[in-house]
């Protein structure tokens, strides 16, 4: 999969390139509109990433240049925390999806592949991991064949942990991706580890290998052996 | 007290004063020139008696009556003259008061005493008829003193007034600094190019305050992604050791919750500057039951009943996302604030929308609640600035929040 990334701050770009990178991304950048312009003219992606303010032109007129050259071309869409406005515009333009800004490089790789998926698998939809299978399309987890029910939330922690397979999720990232802002940070890692226990505890039972890994206080990460 | 009312007060103090005064004063006057009348003409009669028995008339020997009587008394009795004020009784009017000299008068061979009486004005009437026309004249200067106030101060202080309204209605959001009429009173006039003056320099430092909060904020967002994003790199890493790892928590965790901070207050901001733009009519209770779904398992695990009752949609002009995050963070208050096994109760009705969940009662002023940066216990991962933007976001959008603690129940609620 071929990914550009638009953003003008550096080291924000070659933070996301290197995350990217490690997941099996191949990642182009581009610093300002001119260098994406001339980028998309120039070669295919499957997926591109855009800052909506970059220092010469609005990242949202891209959006625009992209979807004239290739409609299937997938877009998130990078903004300020606070420009909700932006947001809104992006989405009616034709973006697939946004973030704000700040994120975690693991939502961004969770968002991408969520998004690629949507768009390049249309159908059946299967992840294997050890005795584990994920059928996406049915939101259904298998353990050795046999169905396991989960809750939405233990569901939706086990397709992120799994999106970025050996990267370890932290604590404030699982946060962040299962309830925004909506629950106080110090409750929400209260929350986090039962919703874990439970999930763990639901796959031994089933007979299968529990695939998650706590990593010191860092977070989870999810190992397929 | 107001201003007229204080000015009237004092009138009416400083007059009443006044007017005792010259009641008493005006009484002894007048009494005094009562006695000087009457004695005057005692004297004149003392003077015509004393010639008329010096020259032996005798008409006078024989004359005795109520005003005037002489006796003959004996030669060796030594009397001076008194002067003094009697009583005596009369058959119709009662007792009557009566000035009366008794003096001695003496001719060749006799001595007689000769006692002159005159009629006094009843000076206990006399008091009562002064301050009966002093409390009359008071009554009417009354009158004219709370006439003249109403009309003359009226006049006289409408600049103020008009200024004051003016004060009143201020808001310093607006950025327009403040503009007064010209008034006659050079007072008013320079309290006016005072309060302008003011109100200039106070707007050029709230834009440079405000400005300087956002740019710093702006400005400390991109460095803080960096390090959170480099870390997020540093932490995935293969060969990290347990210590190695700590030391890294310590830097994401501070740097994540610097983040939220700094997020935070650049809502904050925005919101008092009322930067966000067209709001719509919103559903409160609507947008509660759809973050409720996102929140449920969560409430579930902590055996949380929750309860709705929607009599009426409480509808409100409000940005959306800006509702969201008010509703957001009251929930997500009940949630921190509920115990295990607690009701959460979500209430709507036209005028009012509640949140009420069971729990301890806090340990601490209720008005804190909305404070910024006020959290319970020292919790470093509580920024204690929700409940202050729940505020902060009802006030843009001219809504009250109440908290009050009932029953075992804290209740927030948004009102019109």
């Amino acid at each position: 999969m071929k990914i550009l990334l638009v953003e003008d701050e550096l080291e924000l770009l070659h933070s996301m390139k290197d995350y990217l990178s490690m997941e099996g991304f191949v990642c182009e950048i581009a610093p300002d509109y001119s260098t994406a312009s001339r980028l998309i003219g120039a070669y295919e992606y499957d997926c591109i990433v855009i800052d909506i303010t970059l220092p010469d032109r609005s990242g949202l007129l891209l959006i625009e240049e992209i979807k004239k050259i290739n409609t299937e071309t997938g877009v998130i869409i990078v903004s300020a925390k606070n420009s909700i406005d932006d947001r809104v515009f992006g989405l009616s333009q034709g973006s697939d999806d946004y973030l704000t800004k700040p994120f975690h490089l693991s939502e961004l790789n969770a968002r991408l592949k969520a998004l690629i998926r949507r768009k390049y698998f249309k159908g059946s939809d299967v992840i294997h991991c050890a005795s584990l299978m994920i059928d996406l399309s049915a939101k259904k987890l298998f353990v050795n064949k046999v169905e396991i029910i989960l809750t939405q939330k233990e569901y939706e922690i086990l397709i992120y942990l799994i999106s970025g397979k050996e990267k370890v999720f932290t604590k404030e990232a699982i946060a962040e991706h299962l309830w925004g802002d909506s629950i106080d940070q110090a409750d929400s890692f209260g929350f986090i580890y039962t919703h874990i226990k439970n999930l763990r505890r639901k796959i031994t039972d089933a007979g299968g290998v529990d695939p998650i890994v706590t990593v010191y206080g860092l977070g989870y990460k999810i190992v397929c052996q | 007290m107001k201003l007229l009312n204080r000015v009237t007060f004092y009138y009416l103090i400083i007059s009443l004063l006044v007017f005792s005064f010259g009641g008493v004063f005006f009484y002894l006057v007048f009494r005094n020139e009562v006695y000087e009348e009457l004695d005057e003409q005692i004297r004149d009669e003392k003077r015509n008696l004393e010639r008329a028995l010096s020259d032996n008339d005798s008409l006078y020997m024989n004359f005795n009556g109520v005003n005037l009587f002489i006796e003959a008394i004996s030669v060796d009795s030594k009397f001076k003259m008194e002067k003094m004020d009697t009583l005596i009784f009369h058959p119709v009017e009662g007792e009557l008061n009566f000035r009366q000299w008794r003096f001695p008068v003496s001719n060749e061979n006799r001595i007689y005493a000769v006692t002159i009486r005159k009629a006094l004005i009843d000076v206990e009437d006399l008091a009562e008829q002064i301050a009966y026309a002093m409390f009359y004249a008071y009554l009417a200067f009354i009158g004219i003193a709370i006439l003249l106030n109403f009309i003359l101060l009226k006049q006289i202080f409408n600049p103020f007034y008009m200024t004051l309204g003016k004060l009143k209605k201020y808001s310093l959001n607006a950025l327009v600094p403040l503009q007064f009429s010209k008034s006659n009173t050079t007072e008013f006039n320079e309290l006016n190019s005072e309060l302008m003056e003011l109100s200039n320099r106070i707007i050029s430092d709230y834009k440079n305050i405000k400005e300087f909060n956002q740019n710093a904020s702006h400005e400390i967002q991109t460095p803080l992604a960096i390090i959170k994003n480099k870390l997020e790199l540093l932490i995935q890493s293969t060969d990290l050791n347990e210590n190695d790892a700590q030391l890294i928590i310590s830097c994401y965790e501070a740097t994540h919750r610097l983040s939220k901070l700094v997020q935070s207050l650049l809502l904050l901001t925005k919101i008092e500057n009322h930067e966000f733009g067209t709001s719509e009519v919103v559903g409160l209770f609507s947008i509660c039951r759809n973050l409720i779904e996102q929140m449920k398992e969560e409430f579930e695990l902590k055996n949380i009943k929750i309860e709705y009752k929607e009599i009426h949609n409480f509808t409100s002009v409000i940005h959306p996302f800006l509702a969201e995050i008010l509703i957001r963070n009251l929930l997500s208050n009940a949630l921190k604030f509920t115990e295990q096994g607690g009701v959460l109760k979500i209430i709507s009705t036209s005028n009012e929308f509640s949140v009420f969940n069971t729990g301890k009662p806090f340990p601490f002023e209720s008005d804190m609640i909305f404070k910024r940066f006020f959290y319970v216990g020292n919790s470093s991962a509580s920024q204690g600035i929700g409940l202050s933007l729940v505020k902060k976001i009802a006030e843009a959008f001219n809504l009250k929040v109440a908290y009050s603690y009932v029953d075992g129940f804290h209740h927030f609620a948004i009102k019109r």
